[in-house]
Protein backbone atom coordinates (compact mmCIF):
# COMPACT_ATOMS: atom_id res chain seq x y z
CA UNK A 1 0.00 0.00 0.00
CA UNK A 2 1.19 3.56 -0.90
CA UNK A 3 1.44 6.34 1.37
CA UNK A 4 1.46 9.06 -0.85
CA UNK A 5 -1.89 8.45 -2.04
CA UNK A 6 -4.12 11.63 -1.82
CA UNK A 7 -7.63 10.00 -3.20
CA UNK A 8 -8.75 9.20 0.42
CA UNK A 9 -10.02 12.95 0.59
CA UNK A 10 -13.15 12.34 -1.76
CA UNK A 11 -15.58 14.17 -1.05
CA UNK A 12 -19.16 12.91 -1.70
CA UNK A 13 -21.03 14.48 0.85
CA UNK A 14 -23.54 17.44 -0.12
CA UNK A 15 -21.06 20.70 -0.37
CA UNK A 16 -22.40 22.91 2.83
CA UNK A 17 -21.20 26.09 3.30
CA UNK A 18 -18.52 25.48 6.61
CA UNK A 19 -20.27 26.04 9.55
CA UNK A 20 -21.60 24.72 13.45
CA UNK A 21 -21.03 20.94 13.10
CA UNK A 22 -24.49 19.10 13.69
CA UNK A 23 -23.13 17.00 15.91
CA UNK A 24 -20.37 18.73 18.06
CA UNK A 25 -20.96 16.49 20.95
CA UNK A 26 -19.90 13.17 18.97
CA UNK A 27 -17.53 15.91 16.58
CA UNK A 28 -15.65 16.54 20.04
CA UNK A 29 -15.65 12.95 21.67
CA UNK A 30 -14.75 11.46 18.22
CA UNK A 31 -11.82 13.37 17.68
CA UNK A 32 -10.54 13.11 21.89
CA UNK A 33 -10.47 9.34 21.09
CA UNK A 34 -8.76 9.13 17.95
CA UNK A 35 -6.01 11.61 18.57
CA UNK A 36 -2.69 11.15 17.21
CA UNK A 37 -4.96 9.54 13.99
CA UNK A 38 -5.60 12.20 10.87
CA UNK A 39 -9.39 12.46 10.92
CA UNK A 40 -11.44 14.86 8.88
CA UNK A 41 -14.81 14.97 9.99
CA UNK A 42 -17.79 15.15 6.96
CA UNK A 43 -21.63 16.56 7.60
CA UNK A 44 -23.79 14.18 6.31
CA UNK A 45 -27.09 14.27 6.70
CA UNK A 46 -28.35 12.56 10.02
CA UNK A 47 -25.03 11.31 11.53
CA UNK A 48 -21.66 12.13 12.29
CA UNK A 49 -19.00 10.82 9.57
CA UNK A 50 -14.83 11.00 9.36
CA UNK A 51 -12.90 10.38 6.29
CA UNK A 52 -9.75 8.80 7.29
CA UNK A 53 -6.26 7.48 5.75
CA UNK A 54 -7.12 3.69 4.88
CA UNK A 55 -3.42 3.09 7.00
CA UNK A 56 -5.55 3.79 9.84
CA UNK A 57 -8.72 1.71 9.06
CA UNK A 58 -8.01 -1.10 12.17
CA UNK A 59 -6.22 1.24 14.63
CA UNK A 60 -9.15 3.55 14.26
CA UNK A 61 -12.20 1.13 14.37
CA UNK A 62 -10.71 -0.61 17.29
CA UNK A 63 -10.26 2.77 19.51
CA UNK A 64 -14.27 3.40 18.65
CA UNK A 65 -15.07 0.01 19.63
CA UNK A 66 -13.11 -0.83 22.85
CA UNK A 67 -13.81 2.96 23.88
CA UNK A 68 -15.97 2.99 26.31
CA UNK A 69 -17.81 6.35 26.02
CA UNK A 70 -18.12 5.21 22.46
CA UNK A 71 -18.31 1.54 22.30
CA UNK A 72 -19.71 1.05 18.75
CA UNK A 73 -20.61 -2.71 19.30
CA UNK A 74 -22.40 -3.18 16.19
CA UNK A 75 -21.16 -2.84 12.79
CA UNK A 76 -24.63 -2.15 10.34
CA UNK A 77 -23.19 -1.98 7.27
CA UNK A 78 -20.15 -2.02 4.94
CA UNK A 79 -21.21 -0.19 1.48
CA UNK A 80 -18.22 0.45 -1.29
CA UNK A 81 -18.75 3.17 -3.94
CA UNK A 82 -17.04 3.14 -6.80
CA UNK A 83 -16.01 6.69 -8.11
CA UNK A 84 -14.70 6.53 -11.39
CA UNK A 85 -13.88 10.24 -12.27
CA UNK A 86 -11.39 9.61 -9.25
CA UNK A 87 -10.52 6.77 -9.87
CA UNK A 88 -11.50 5.92 -6.32
CA UNK A 89 -13.45 3.43 -4.48
CA UNK A 90 -14.77 4.66 -1.12
CA UNK A 91 -15.39 2.29 1.75
CA UNK A 92 -18.37 3.30 4.54
CA UNK A 93 -18.71 1.24 7.82
CA UNK A 94 -21.60 2.30 9.82
CA UNK A 95 -21.63 1.75 12.82
CA UNK A 96 -24.04 1.61 15.77
CA UNK A 97 -23.51 1.86 19.81
CA UNK A 98 -26.36 -0.86 20.97
CA UNK A 99 -25.55 0.46 24.75
CA UNK A 100 -25.21 4.42 23.74
CA UNK A 101 -27.93 3.87 21.20
CA UNK A 102 -25.70 6.46 19.14
CA UNK A 103 -24.92 5.88 15.04
CA UNK A 104 -21.70 7.02 13.01
CA UNK A 105 -19.97 6.79 9.96
CA UNK A 106 -16.14 5.80 8.95
CA UNK A 107 -15.29 6.12 5.80
CA UNK A 108 -12.06 5.82 3.92
CA UNK A 109 -10.74 6.27 0.30
CA UNK A 110 -9.43 2.93 -2.28
CA UNK A 111 -7.79 4.08 -5.32
CA UNK A 112 -8.01 1.95 -8.37
CA UNK A 113 -3.94 1.42 -8.99
CA UNK A 114 -3.96 -0.32 -5.47
CA UNK A 115 -7.19 -1.73 -4.81
CA UNK A 116 -6.69 -3.13 -1.51
CA UNK A 117 -7.62 -2.37 2.36
CA UNK A 118 -7.51 -3.77 5.33
CA UNK A 119 -10.24 -6.68 6.45
CA UNK A 120 -11.88 -5.34 10.09
CA UNK A 121 -13.53 -9.09 10.54
CA UNK A 122 -10.72 -9.02 13.49
CA UNK A 123 -12.93 -6.23 14.80
CA UNK A 124 -16.38 -7.57 14.22
CA UNK A 125 -16.80 -10.46 12.38
CA UNK A 126 -20.08 -9.62 11.25
CA UNK A 127 -17.98 -7.72 8.66
CA UNK A 128 -17.00 -11.11 6.86
CA UNK A 129 -19.68 -11.22 4.37
CA UNK A 130 -20.07 -7.71 3.61
CA UNK A 131 -16.60 -7.68 2.59
CA UNK A 132 -16.81 -10.70 0.49
CA UNK A 133 -19.45 -9.09 -1.34
CA UNK A 134 -17.83 -5.87 -1.57
CA UNK A 135 -14.73 -7.77 -3.02
CA UNK A 136 -17.06 -9.75 -5.53
CA UNK A 137 -19.00 -7.04 -6.72
CA UNK A 138 -16.23 -3.98 -7.02
CA UNK A 139 -13.07 -6.19 -6.81
CA UNK A 140 -11.83 -4.52 -3.75
CA UNK A 141 -9.50 -6.68 -1.82
CA UNK A 142 -9.49 -7.09 2.05
CA UNK A 143 -6.19 -7.59 3.32
CA UNK A 144 -6.35 -10.03 6.18
CA UNK A 145 -9.78 -11.68 5.18
CA UNK A 146 -10.17 -15.18 6.47
CA UNK A 147 -12.15 -16.21 3.44
CA UNK A 148 -12.37 -14.25 0.68
CA UNK A 149 -13.81 -16.22 -1.87
CA UNK A 150 -16.99 -15.47 -4.24
CA UNK A 151 -20.21 -14.80 -2.88
CA UNK A 152 -23.13 -14.44 -4.45
CA UNK A 153 -21.96 -15.02 -7.91
CA UNK A 154 -21.85 -17.92 -10.24
CA UNK A 155 -18.10 -19.33 -9.87
CA UNK A 156 -17.68 -18.46 -13.61
CA UNK A 157 -19.09 -14.96 -13.58
CA UNK A 158 -16.15 -12.51 -15.12
CA UNK A 159 -15.95 -8.81 -13.87
CA UNK A 160 -17.29 -7.03 -10.99
CA UNK A 161 -21.24 -5.82 -11.71
CA UNK A 162 -21.16 -3.03 -9.11
CA UNK A 163 -18.50 -1.09 -10.93
CA UNK A 164 -19.87 1.90 -12.84
CA UNK A 165 -17.70 0.38 -15.86
CA UNK A 166 -19.97 -2.58 -15.75
CA UNK A 167 -22.28 -1.41 -18.44
CA UNK A 168 -25.72 -3.65 -18.25
CA UNK A 169 -27.46 -3.09 -21.60
CA UNK A 170 -30.79 -3.45 -20.59
CA UNK A 171 -30.34 -0.38 -18.51
CA UNK A 172 -28.96 1.92 -20.80
CA UNK A 173 -31.59 0.91 -23.36
CA UNK A 174 -34.11 0.99 -20.66
CA UNK A 175 -32.99 5.27 -20.08
CA UNK A 176 -31.80 5.73 -23.95
CA UNK A 177 -35.94 4.83 -24.16
CA UNK A 178 -36.78 7.33 -21.37
CA UNK A 179 -35.48 9.95 -23.49
CA UNK A 180 -32.76 11.44 -20.98
CA UNK A 181 -29.70 10.46 -18.97
CA UNK B 1 -7.51 -52.25 22.81
CA UNK B 2 -9.06 -52.44 19.08
CA UNK B 3 -11.06 -50.28 19.82
CA UNK B 4 -9.03 -47.09 20.46
CA UNK B 5 -7.40 -47.38 17.24
CA UNK B 6 -10.66 -47.12 15.22
CA UNK B 7 -10.44 -43.58 13.57
CA UNK B 8 -13.74 -42.07 12.74
CA UNK B 9 -13.30 -39.87 9.74
CA UNK B 10 -15.79 -36.37 8.83
CA UNK B 11 -18.71 -37.24 6.83
CA UNK B 12 -20.04 -34.08 4.48
CA UNK B 13 -23.99 -33.96 3.75
CA UNK B 14 -25.25 -31.57 1.21
CA UNK B 15 -28.56 -29.94 1.79
CA UNK B 16 -29.92 -27.86 -0.83
CA UNK B 17 -30.23 -25.65 -2.88
CA UNK B 18 -33.69 -27.39 -3.93
CA UNK B 19 -34.51 -28.98 -0.28
CA UNK B 20 -38.18 -29.00 0.78
CA UNK B 21 -36.95 -27.48 4.21
CA UNK B 22 -34.09 -24.79 3.00
CA UNK B 23 -36.72 -21.56 2.92
CA UNK B 24 -35.87 -21.24 -0.49
CA UNK B 25 -32.78 -21.84 -2.75
CA UNK B 26 -30.15 -22.11 0.14
CA UNK B 27 -27.52 -24.55 0.44
CA UNK B 28 -25.80 -25.91 2.97
CA UNK B 29 -22.96 -27.93 3.22
CA UNK B 30 -22.69 -30.08 6.79
CA UNK B 31 -19.65 -31.28 8.31
CA UNK B 32 -20.73 -33.77 10.51
CA UNK B 33 -18.84 -36.54 13.03
CA UNK B 34 -21.79 -39.42 13.70
CA UNK B 35 -24.66 -37.30 14.15
CA UNK B 36 -22.99 -34.45 15.40
CA UNK B 37 -22.60 -31.68 13.22
CA UNK B 38 -18.74 -30.19 13.02
CA UNK B 39 -18.86 -27.23 10.78
CA UNK B 40 -21.89 -25.69 8.49
CA UNK B 41 -20.26 -24.10 5.12
CA UNK B 42 -23.45 -21.84 3.65
CA UNK B 43 -23.35 -21.12 0.20
CA UNK B 44 -25.89 -18.30 -0.94
CA UNK B 45 -26.24 -16.16 -4.51
CA UNK B 46 -28.95 -18.53 -6.17
CA UNK B 47 -31.35 -15.64 -5.71
CA UNK B 48 -28.95 -12.99 -6.83
CA UNK B 49 -30.97 -10.86 -9.64
CA UNK B 50 -28.05 -7.37 -9.03
CA UNK B 51 -31.08 -5.62 -7.08
CA UNK B 52 -28.49 -2.52 -6.31
CA UNK B 53 -27.07 -2.38 -9.86
CA UNK B 54 -30.28 -2.51 -11.23
CA UNK B 55 -31.40 0.34 -9.23
CA UNK B 56 -28.99 2.89 -10.31
CA UNK B 57 -30.95 2.27 -13.69
CA UNK B 58 -34.27 3.30 -12.21
CA UNK B 59 -35.29 6.38 -11.44
CA UNK B 60 -36.01 7.52 -7.96
CA UNK B 61 -39.36 6.55 -7.85
CA UNK B 62 -39.12 3.46 -9.57
CA UNK B 63 -36.55 1.49 -6.84
CA UNK B 64 -39.38 0.61 -4.48
CA UNK B 65 -40.47 -2.20 -6.89
CA UNK B 66 -36.97 -3.75 -6.68
CA UNK B 67 -36.83 -3.24 -2.98
CA UNK B 68 -40.75 -4.80 -2.09
CA UNK B 69 -38.49 -7.97 -4.04
CA UNK B 70 -36.04 -8.67 -1.55
CA UNK B 71 -37.62 -9.43 1.56
CA UNK B 72 -41.29 -10.23 -0.10
CA UNK B 73 -42.57 -11.41 3.30
CA UNK B 74 -42.41 -8.11 4.73
CA UNK B 75 -42.62 -5.94 1.47
CA UNK B 76 -43.76 -3.07 3.00
CA UNK B 77 -41.13 -2.75 5.50
CA UNK B 78 -38.83 -2.91 2.97
CA UNK B 79 -40.25 0.28 1.60
CA UNK B 80 -39.98 2.29 4.45
CA UNK B 81 -36.29 3.02 4.91
CA UNK B 82 -35.93 3.35 1.45
CA UNK B 83 -38.51 6.38 1.17
CA UNK B 84 -37.68 7.96 4.21
CA UNK B 85 -34.16 7.88 3.10
CA UNK B 86 -34.99 9.91 0.02
CA UNK B 87 -37.30 12.39 1.94
CA UNK B 88 -34.42 13.35 3.99
CA UNK B 89 -32.20 13.73 1.00
CA UNK B 90 -35.24 15.80 -0.04
CA UNK B 91 -36.20 17.36 2.50
CA UNK B 92 -39.61 16.49 2.05
CA UNK B 93 -42.18 16.50 5.13
CA UNK B 94 -44.39 13.40 5.73
CA UNK B 95 -48.19 14.59 6.48
CA UNK B 96 -49.20 12.82 9.60
CA UNK B 97 -51.75 10.69 8.70
CA UNK B 98 -49.36 9.32 5.52
CA UNK B 99 -46.79 8.25 8.82
CA UNK B 100 -49.76 6.79 10.74
CA UNK B 101 -50.89 4.97 7.52
CA UNK B 102 -46.87 3.48 7.04
CA UNK B 103 -46.56 2.35 10.41
CA UNK B 104 -50.12 -0.02 10.30
CA UNK B 105 -49.68 -1.45 7.14
CA UNK B 106 -45.92 -2.22 8.61
CA UNK B 107 -47.18 -3.18 11.47
CA UNK B 108 -49.68 -5.80 9.96
CA UNK B 109 -47.47 -6.91 7.71
CA UNK B 110 -44.96 -7.84 10.47
CA UNK B 111 -47.75 -9.76 12.07
CA UNK B 112 -48.13 -11.18 8.42
CA UNK B 113 -44.55 -11.99 8.31
CA UNK B 114 -44.18 -13.70 11.91
CA UNK B 115 -47.21 -15.84 11.11
CA UNK B 116 -45.52 -16.75 8.36
CA UNK B 117 -42.70 -18.02 10.31
CA UNK B 118 -44.64 -19.44 13.11
CA UNK B 119 -46.53 -21.77 10.56
CA UNK B 120 -43.11 -22.76 8.40
CA UNK B 121 -41.36 -23.28 12.03
CA UNK B 122 -43.98 -25.93 13.18
CA UNK B 123 -43.15 -27.29 9.85
CA UNK B 124 -39.84 -27.46 10.05
CA UNK B 125 -40.51 -29.21 13.93
CA UNK B 126 -42.70 -31.73 12.15
CA UNK B 127 -46.40 -30.25 13.02
CA UNK B 128 -48.00 -29.45 10.09
CA UNK B 129 -51.53 -28.18 11.87
CA UNK B 130 -49.41 -24.71 13.06
CA UNK B 131 -49.28 -24.45 9.23
CA UNK B 132 -53.13 -24.27 8.45
CA UNK B 133 -53.75 -21.56 11.31
CA UNK B 134 -50.85 -19.58 10.57
CA UNK B 135 -52.22 -19.26 6.71
CA UNK B 136 -55.79 -18.70 7.97
CA UNK B 137 -54.75 -15.59 9.66
CA UNK B 138 -52.62 -14.29 7.78
CA UNK B 139 -55.17 -14.42 5.07
CA UNK B 140 -56.85 -12.13 6.41
CA UNK B 141 -54.32 -9.69 6.71
CA UNK B 142 -53.73 -10.32 2.53
CA UNK B 143 -57.56 -9.25 1.93
CA UNK B 144 -56.95 -6.08 4.01
CA UNK B 145 -53.32 -5.37 1.78
CA UNK B 146 -55.39 -5.96 -1.30
CA UNK B 147 -57.92 -3.04 -0.43
CA UNK B 148 -55.21 -0.85 0.78
CA UNK B 149 -52.49 -1.18 -1.55
CA UNK B 150 -54.30 -3.15 -4.67
CA UNK B 151 -51.49 -6.03 -4.37
CA UNK B 152 -51.00 -9.32 -1.81
CA UNK B 153 -46.53 -9.13 -1.74
CA UNK B 154 -45.50 -7.04 -3.59
CA UNK B 155 -47.59 -3.30 -2.78
CA UNK B 156 -45.40 -0.80 -4.17
CA UNK B 157 -47.38 1.66 -1.54
CA UNK B 158 -45.27 4.14 -0.17
CA UNK B 159 -44.06 7.17 -2.01
CA UNK B 160 -41.45 9.71 -1.40
CA UNK B 161 -43.71 12.03 0.95
CA UNK B 162 -46.13 9.79 1.59
CA UNK B 163 -48.01 6.51 0.82
CA UNK B 164 -50.16 6.06 -3.36
CA UNK B 165 -53.40 5.42 -1.65
CA UNK B 166 -55.20 6.65 1.01
CA UNK B 167 -56.98 3.70 2.83
CA UNK B 168 -59.91 2.61 1.58
CA UNK B 169 -63.87 4.02 2.64
CA UNK B 170 -64.41 1.00 4.73
CA UNK B 171 -61.03 0.41 6.18
CA UNK B 172 -61.93 0.77 9.91
CA UNK B 173 -64.71 -1.48 9.48
CA UNK B 174 -62.31 -4.36 8.34
CA UNK B 175 -59.72 -3.33 10.90
CA UNK B 176 -62.48 -3.53 13.89
CA UNK B 177 -63.19 -6.88 12.32
CA UNK B 178 -59.80 -7.64 12.26
CA UNK B 179 -58.16 -7.00 15.15
CA UNK B 180 -59.94 -9.33 17.40
CA UNK B 181 -59.81 -12.40 14.73
CA UNK B 182 -55.78 -11.83 15.04
CA UNK B 183 -56.06 -11.71 18.69
CA UNK B 184 -57.64 -15.16 18.71
CA UNK B 185 -55.53 -16.53 16.34
CA UNK B 186 -52.55 -15.69 18.22
CA UNK B 187 -53.77 -17.32 21.28
CA UNK B 188 -55.02 -20.56 18.95
CA UNK B 189 -51.26 -20.37 17.57
CA UNK B 190 -49.26 -20.58 21.15
CA UNK B 191 -52.01 -23.04 22.39
CA UNK B 192 -50.54 -25.32 19.71
CA UNK B 193 -47.11 -25.10 20.34
CA UNK B 194 -45.68 -22.99 23.13
CA UNK B 195 -46.47 -25.60 26.29
CA UNK B 196 -46.22 -28.63 23.52
CA UNK B 197 -43.95 -31.00 25.26
CA UNK B 198 -42.50 -32.22 22.26
CA UNK B 199 -42.29 -28.75 21.02
CA UNK B 200 -40.45 -28.09 23.55
CA UNK B 201 -37.96 -30.82 24.19
CA UNK B 202 -37.11 -30.28 19.98
CA UNK B 203 -36.21 -26.34 20.95
CA UNK B 204 -35.06 -25.80 24.43
CA UNK B 205 -31.00 -25.29 24.38
CA UNK B 206 -30.66 -26.08 20.67
CA UNK B 207 -28.80 -23.59 18.69
CA UNK B 208 -28.23 -21.62 21.12
CA UNK B 209 -25.97 -18.33 21.06
CA UNK B 210 -24.86 -15.84 23.31
CA UNK B 211 -25.42 -12.37 23.29
CA UNK B 212 -21.92 -11.10 22.92
CA UNK B 213 -21.28 -13.59 19.84
CA UNK B 214 -24.48 -12.37 18.57
CA UNK B 215 -23.82 -8.71 18.20
CA UNK B 216 -20.48 -9.63 17.33
CA UNK B 217 -21.90 -11.36 13.93
CA UNK B 218 -24.47 -8.05 13.64
CA UNK B 219 -27.26 -9.88 14.34
CA UNK B 220 -30.43 -7.98 14.72
CA UNK B 221 -33.96 -8.26 15.35
CA UNK B 222 -36.05 -10.85 17.24
CA UNK B 223 -32.44 -12.86 16.94
CA UNK B 224 -30.67 -10.54 18.73
CA UNK B 225 -33.78 -9.75 21.46
CA UNK B 226 -33.85 -13.31 22.26
CA UNK B 227 -30.25 -13.66 23.14
CA UNK B 228 -31.02 -10.52 26.00
CA UNK B 229 -30.39 -7.87 24.06
CA UNK B 230 -32.72 -4.61 24.34
CA UNK B 231 -32.29 -3.05 20.68
CA UNK B 232 -35.34 -2.35 18.66
CA UNK B 233 -34.52 0.51 16.12
CA UNK B 234 -38.58 1.41 16.54
CA UNK B 235 -37.74 2.72 20.00
CA UNK B 236 -33.91 3.38 20.10
CA UNK B 237 -33.24 5.42 16.58
CA UNK B 238 -37.21 6.74 16.75
CA UNK B 239 -38.70 7.19 13.44
CA UNK B 240 -42.22 8.17 11.81
CA UNK B 241 -44.39 8.55 14.61
CA UNK B 242 -43.59 5.06 16.65
CA UNK B 243 -42.63 7.78 20.00
CA UNK B 244 -46.00 8.61 19.77
CA UNK B 245 -47.67 4.66 20.04
CA UNK B 246 -46.87 2.63 23.09
CA UNK B 247 -45.41 -0.78 23.06
CA UNK B 248 -42.99 -3.07 24.67
CA UNK B 249 -40.05 -4.58 23.48
CA UNK B 250 -40.00 -7.99 24.67
CA UNK B 251 -36.62 -9.82 25.36
CA UNK B 252 -35.45 -13.24 26.26
CA UNK B 253 -32.44 -14.73 27.57
CA UNK B 254 -31.34 -18.07 26.59
CA UNK B 255 -30.88 -17.18 22.85
CA UNK B 256 -31.97 -20.71 21.73
CA UNK B 257 -34.53 -21.83 19.16
CA UNK B 258 -37.15 -21.34 21.56
CA UNK B 259 -37.13 -18.16 22.48
CA UNK B 260 -36.54 -16.45 19.03
CA UNK B 261 -39.94 -18.41 18.45
CA UNK B 262 -41.66 -17.07 21.57
CA UNK B 263 -40.48 -13.75 21.12
CA UNK B 264 -41.90 -13.60 17.94
CA UNK B 265 -45.33 -14.30 19.57
CA UNK B 266 -44.83 -11.85 21.99
CA UNK B 267 -44.01 -9.54 19.06
CA UNK B 268 -47.39 -10.06 17.15
CA UNK B 269 -49.03 -9.09 20.08
CA UNK B 270 -46.68 -5.85 20.78
CA UNK B 271 -47.51 -4.99 16.55
CA UNK B 272 -51.58 -5.69 17.34
CA UNK B 273 -51.38 -3.09 20.49
CA UNK B 274 -49.59 -0.36 17.57
CA UNK B 275 -52.50 -1.60 15.31
CA UNK B 276 -55.23 -0.55 17.47
CA UNK B 277 -53.36 2.59 18.69
CA UNK B 278 -53.41 3.42 15.02
CA UNK B 279 -57.09 3.52 14.27
CA UNK B 280 -57.55 4.78 17.45
CA UNK B 281 -55.47 7.66 16.93
CA UNK B 282 -55.75 8.19 12.73
CA UNK B 283 -55.89 11.81 12.10
CA UNK B 284 -57.43 13.40 8.82
CA UNK B 285 -55.44 15.06 6.12
CA UNK B 286 -53.89 14.15 3.27
CA UNK B 287 -52.64 10.75 2.67
CA UNK B 288 -49.49 12.31 0.40
CA UNK B 289 -47.22 15.41 1.08
CA UNK B 290 -46.65 18.43 -1.56
CA UNK B 291 -43.78 16.63 -3.53
CA UNK B 292 -41.62 17.68 -6.27
CA UNK B 293 -42.77 16.52 -9.44
CA UNK B 294 -39.41 15.21 -10.69
CA UNK B 295 -37.33 13.87 -7.75
CA UNK B 296 -34.07 14.96 -7.82
CA UNK B 297 -32.21 15.33 -4.44
CA UNK B 298 -29.36 17.00 -4.52
CA UNK B 299 -26.09 15.51 -3.92
CA UNK B 300 -25.93 14.41 -0.65
CA UNK B 301 -26.24 10.63 1.15
CA UNK B 302 -27.35 8.99 4.23
CA UNK B 303 -28.35 5.96 5.90
CA UNK B 304 -31.59 4.63 7.43
CA UNK B 305 -31.86 1.70 9.05
CA UNK B 306 -35.54 0.84 9.84
CA UNK B 307 -37.06 -2.11 12.04
CA UNK B 308 -37.65 -4.50 9.63
CA UNK B 309 -39.97 -7.97 10.82
CA UNK B 310 -36.03 -9.49 10.50
CA UNK B 311 -33.76 -7.02 12.17
CA UNK B 312 -32.49 -3.89 10.58
CA UNK B 313 -33.07 -3.30 7.64
CA UNK B 314 -30.84 -0.24 6.10
CA UNK B 315 -31.04 1.28 2.88
CA UNK B 316 -27.40 3.72 2.38
CA UNK B 317 -28.46 6.41 -0.50
CA UNK B 318 -25.88 8.00 -2.17
CA UNK B 319 -26.79 10.82 -4.70
CA UNK B 320 -24.84 12.89 -7.10
CA UNK B 321 -27.50 14.70 -8.24
CA UNK B 322 -29.35 13.80 -11.54
CA UNK B 323 -33.03 11.43 -12.02
CA UNK B 324 -30.88 8.35 -10.91
CA UNK B 325 -29.46 6.89 -7.70
CA UNK B 326 -26.44 6.93 -7.64
CA UNK B 327 -25.57 3.79 -4.92
CA UNK B 328 -28.26 2.08 -3.05
CA UNK B 329 -26.54 -0.32 -0.73
CA UNK B 330 -29.39 -2.91 1.19
CA UNK B 331 -28.45 -3.94 4.36
CA UNK B 332 -30.48 -6.73 4.77
CA UNK B 333 -31.31 -8.60 7.99
CA UNK B 334 -31.27 -12.38 7.09
CA UNK B 335 -28.14 -11.43 5.23
CA UNK B 336 -26.62 -10.70 8.72
CA UNK B 337 -28.34 -13.11 10.38
CA UNK B 338 -26.98 -16.09 8.41
CA UNK B 339 -23.57 -15.47 9.09
CA UNK B 340 -24.26 -16.47 12.58
CA UNK B 341 -26.05 -19.98 11.36
CA UNK B 342 -22.53 -21.58 11.76
CA UNK B 343 -22.27 -21.01 15.24
CA UNK B 344 -25.38 -21.96 16.02
CA UNK B 345 -25.32 -25.13 14.66
CA UNK B 346 -21.73 -26.19 15.96
CA UNK B 347 -22.57 -29.43 17.80
CA UNK B 348 -26.39 -30.07 17.56
CA UNK B 349 -27.40 -32.99 16.08
CA UNK B 350 -27.98 -33.03 11.76
CA UNK B 351 -31.73 -33.30 12.47
CA UNK B 352 -31.89 -30.43 14.28
CA UNK B 353 -30.36 -27.94 11.55
CA UNK B 354 -33.33 -27.95 9.61
CA UNK B 355 -35.44 -26.62 12.70
CA UNK B 356 -32.03 -23.80 13.66
CA UNK B 357 -32.27 -22.89 9.97
CA UNK B 358 -36.15 -22.14 10.61
CA UNK B 359 -35.68 -20.11 13.73
CA UNK B 360 -33.47 -17.57 12.45
CA UNK B 361 -36.27 -16.92 9.97
CA UNK B 362 -34.66 -16.03 6.82
CA UNK B 363 -35.61 -15.04 3.23
CA UNK B 364 -33.60 -16.25 0.73
CA UNK B 365 -34.94 -12.68 -1.25
CA UNK B 366 -33.02 -10.59 0.46
CA UNK B 367 -29.85 -12.66 1.29
CA UNK B 368 -29.30 -12.91 -2.38
CA UNK B 369 -30.70 -9.29 -3.61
Amino acid sequence: MTEEHSAHSVHTAPKKEPGPSLFPEMERLVAEVLSGIEVTSEQVVDEHAIIIDRKDLLAVCRRLKDNQRLSFDLLRCVSVVDYPNESVFQAVYHLYSIGLKHRMAVKTGIPYDDAIVDSVTSVWAGADWHEREAAELLGVEFRGHPNLRPLLLPDDFEGHPLRKSFKVPELDQARFRRGRE
Amino acid sequence: MAESRLETVDMFINMGPQHPSTHGVFRMVLTIDGEQIVDMKPHIGYLHRGVEKLAEGLRYREVTVLLDRTDYLAALNNELPYVMALEKLLDVKVPERAEYIRVLVCELNRIASHLMFYGAFGADAGATTPFMYAFRDREEIQHFFEAVTGGRLMHNYFRVGGVRYDLPEDWRERLTKLIPHLRKGIVDCERLLSDNEIFLNRTIGVGQISAADAIDYGLTGPNLRACGVRLDLRRDQPYSVYPKLEFDVPTRSRGDCYDRYLLRVEEMRQSLRIVEQCLEQMPDGPSLGEVPRVIRPKEGEVYVGTENPRGEYGIYLVSRGGDYPYRVKVRAPSFCNLMALNEMMRGCYIADCVLILGSIDIVLGEVDR
